[in-house]
């Protein structure tokens, strides 16, 4: 039996597909669940105990966590590095990124990865108006599917000047963006309503992954939506997003969300 | 005949001489000798814990001898673990090193997997604005801390790492590396004894402006050895093998040249 050419056709296309679909060396589709916590004052509502964020950290099982306001041996936590407390207990890879010297230690933002990073690196900026030096961090991973991606965080300057939060915003751009090939994700705190100036400019580059979610501060009744998720380029996917309080570890509402890139 | 004919004729035993004569031999690169005597005031030390094999760093005895080390010798400017490999989601022991000592952990991974990772833990005191690494997934992965060593001047200097046990790993480590080694860039790590050899062969007709160093301890049954890669400002000086617990770790030094 003789059969038609476009059976033929079709059959070596399903195959061509198969064969490239279980190929060992070709990447599979980027998933990630992202978690941001700004915990403030370094963790003061829990009174700094690792295992209280541990615990909801774990409940969530993200891949990568980012902190904004955690301490590193300061005299306020009682000189300890919560963070990487918390990278034993949950058995994670620790990122610290210093924004400005703090109670004798260190203050600024923070990365827990599921997966070993490759690269890692905090800038920080203070342009005029800005009350205080703000950094942005951010690592590079290599997935178990072979996929890389940059996962960042940030906290921008809580002045009332717009300008100084979109200045901060072009120096990421710049750093984080410039030759950079990779699916990226920016999250954290941005001290900015999504009708903002700060919002409109950050999504020129940024695609705001939650956009139309829920409220974020305070925790206990919240009205304003100041934490975000953007990812770069605007092509990713929202499988899910929540916003999570927990009134006893601080004052923000937490993200959690599922994200897929092609 | 014309003049140009037998101008021709005249000219062709001499291209064929010429071109009959030994080329130039490529020897690659040679880096010019480092200085003979050594400024102590420019010397960085580094602890490299690793058995030099395929064998998992600390065994069920664990590495409180280490961490007791650490925090009571402060020389080393960065400590390495060759295969403190790490489980996900469970505690490692390259973090809790850190966490005991108060210092910052990296993890430079050998391989990829969802479930456990080998790889080489590092810590150091500062904190770090530049982790620097590379991967070419399935062959190669490298990175290391970009920190200021406190020399007879401050001199930034970035401590790389990575783990080489076959040739497949050689074009992109030089591919990633550049052209020429960049002059803050030193890589230690260990390389399997069956590559060693090769690998300077293949450095000195593929990179430029590089030292490198073998070190070989006495007991020659290591299935590896310890490399290290500098820029020509750098140059390695030594080291003395000893035993923390029951962990064998190498006190390296390097000399900075100005």
């Amino acid at each position: 039996m003789k059969l038609p050419r476009s059976k033929i056709i079709c059959k070596f296309s399903l195959l061509l597909v198969l064969i490239l679909a279980t190929h060992p060396g070709m990447a599979q589709q980027l998933s990630l669940r992202i978690m941001s916590m700004n915990i403030k004052e370094g963790g003061k509502p829990a009174g700094f105990d690792a295992l209280a964020y541990a615990g909801c950290i774990r409940e969530y099982n993200p891949d990568v966590v980012v902190f904004q306001e955690m301490d590193n041996f300061t005299t306020r936590n009682g000189k300890k590095d919560l963070l990487t407390e918390l990278a034993a207990e949950l058995g994670m890879f620790p990122y610290f990124g210093k924004a400005f010297t703090y109670a004798t230690g260190d203050f600024g933002n923070a990365i827990l990865s599921k997966y070993p990073f490759y690269n890692a690196r905090t800038i920080s900026s203070r342009p005029a108006g800005a009350n205080e030096m703000r950094a942005c961090s951010w690592i590079d991973i290599l997935l178990p599917g072979k996929r890389k991606v940059r996962v960042g965080v940030t906290h921008l300057d809580v002045a009332s000047d717009e300008q100084v939060r979109i200045s901060m915003l072009a120096t990421i751009n710049t750093q984080m963006l410039t030759d950079n090939s990779l699916p990226t994700l920016l999250a954290g705190d941005f001290n900015a309503t999504p009708d903002s100036e700060t919002l409109n400019y950050a999504r020129f580059r940024w695609q705001d992954i939650g956009d139309g979610t829920g409220n974020t501060i305070s925790s206990t009744n919240p009205t304003k939506r100041i934490d975000y998720v953007m990812g770069y380029p605007k092509s990713w996917v929202r499988k899910s997003y929540q916003v999570v309080c927990f009134p006893h570890l601080s004052d923000h509402c937490f993200i959690v969300a599922d994200v897929e890139h092609p | 005949m014309n003049l140009q004919y037998l101008f021709q004729w005249m000219m062709l035993p001499v291209v064929l001489l010429a071109s009959c004569k030994d080329p130039v031999p490529d020897t690659g690169f040679v880096a010019p000798d480092p200085p003979a005597e050594v400024n102590d005031r420019n010397l960085i030390s580094l602890e490299f814990y690793s058995r030099l094999n395929d064998e998992t760093l600390f065994g069920p005895d664990g590495y409180q001898p280490v961490v007791e080390r650490i925090n009571t010798t402060t020389s080393a400017l960065a400590y390495f673990f060759d295969r403190s490999d790490a489980w996900i989601g469970q505690k490692s022991s390259v973090v809790d090193i850190a966490l005991k000592t108060k210092t910052k952990s990296f993890f430079v991974q050998n391989n990829l997997s969802a479930a456990s990772v080998e790889g080489t833990g590092i810590i150091v005191r500062p904190i770090i604005n530049a982790f620097e690494g590379f991967v070419a997934p399935d062959t190669l992965f490298a990175g290391g801390c970009t920190l200021i060593a406190p020399l007879g001047q401050p001199v930034t200097v970035t401590l790389m790492t990575c783990r080489i046990n076959g040739k497949q790993q050689f074009r992109p480590l030089v591919n990633n590396l550049g052209d020429g080694l960049k002059t803050n860039r030193v890589l230690i790590g260990v390389i399997s004894n069956a590559s060693a050899e090769e690998f300077g062969r293949y450095l000195k007709y593929n990179l430029k402006d590089f030292r490198l160093s073998l070190y070989k301890p006495g007991d020659s049954s290591s299935d590896y050895q310890l490399f290290f890669l500098t820029p020509l400002n750098f140059v390695f000086r030594g080291a003395v093998a000893s035993t923390v617990g029951t962990v064998p770790m190498y006190e390296c030094t390097i000399e900075y040249l100005r």
